[in-house]
């Protein structure tokens, strides 16, 4: 039982560090495109007469 | 709306960066910490190392939700946008933790209980307000206009967060197969720095989770500010 147990409990840390570093790229990669998209729609009001 | 120009003044800060690091790195210490030192137990043998991430992951989350309840009551009471994004980071914070929190629950059933998943209400209760915050979220997704989805989306998240006080009476209201709440006083004091420094490490995590969201969430509304003034302007 314990080798098995070994098993879940690395199962629930590497799920644990998956949704935590994915969420955490996610809103990154999210993030700079969002900072992108701004600062060109900044730019843009600044050009227009 | 008057706060137009408090929205595009986004914010950008390099110590929120350093403070995300910091999260990162008390979570990783925390963790090692806590799974090197912490002795088997009598009962369950080291399955319990698994408490050092589902305790904390289901404090976390319903501490986003009890932001997410205190912003949407403030959303209803004054009406001013940066309430309801910040409600609404704090909601996809929550809800992200409240899925961990389930799946975890789920991995320690399976040896513990002998199943992945039970009815039992503290499992139940928590799916619902999963089920509450995804919808909550999808509600978001759907609605364009921003003062109606504002206003909605308080609505069901301070409904949805009232939920939460019921997810943690529901061990002591009914007969469930789930132990009662995780405290010092319910285990043993070999356990309490680990379960201590994780849920700490774990709610840095939520808070810089929910200022970067919400940054993210402030960027996309100024940007469609300035899209609907060239538009007005006729540019």
């Amino acid at each position: 039982m314990t080798d098995q147990n070994w098993a879940f409990i690395g199962a629930a840390y590497a799920i644990t560090w998956g949704v935590i570093l994915g969420y955490l790229i996610r809103v990154h990669r999210a993030l700079a495109q969002a900072r992108a998209e701004f600062e060109s729609a900044s730019k843009h009001t600044e050009r227009a007469p | 709306m008057n706060e137009t120009a408090d929205t595009m003044n986004v914010p950008r800060s390099r110590a929120w960066t350093l403070f995300g690091v910091f999260a990162f790195v008390a979570l990783i210490a925390a963790q090692v910490h806590a799974v090197l030192t912490s002795p088997a137990d009598r009962d369950m043998g080291h399955l319990q190392k698994i408490l050092y991430v589902h305790v904390p992951a289901a404090w976390i989350m319903s501490l986003a939700f009890l932001v997410v309840f205190v912003f949407s009551i403030r959303y209803m009471w004054r009406g001013q946008e940066k309430d309801d994004l910040l409600a609404a980071a704090a909601a996809e914070v929550g809800a992200t933790f409240n899925g961990l929190t389930l799946v975890l629950g789920m991995i320690w059933g399976k040896p513990a209980w002998g199943a992945w998943w039970v009815w039992d209400p503290r499992v139940t209760t928590t799916l619902v307000l999963f089920m509450i915050f995804v919808g909550y979220l999808a509600l978001r997704s759907f609605v364009d206009d921003p003062e109606r989805r504002a206003q909605w989306s308080a609505a069901v998240g301070a409904f949805g967060a009232i939920n939460v006080p019921i997810v943690y009476m529901s061990v002591r209201w009914w007969r469930t197969l789930h132990q009662i709440q995780s405290s010092p006083s319910t285990m043993d004091s070999a356990y309490v720095l680990g379960l201590r420094t994780n849920a700490i490490a774990f709610m840095l995590i939520m808070i810089y989770f929910i200022r970067r969201r919400y940054e993210l969430a402030r960027l996309r509304r100024a940007t469609e500010l300035i899209a609907d003034a060239a538009a007005l302007g006729g540019t």
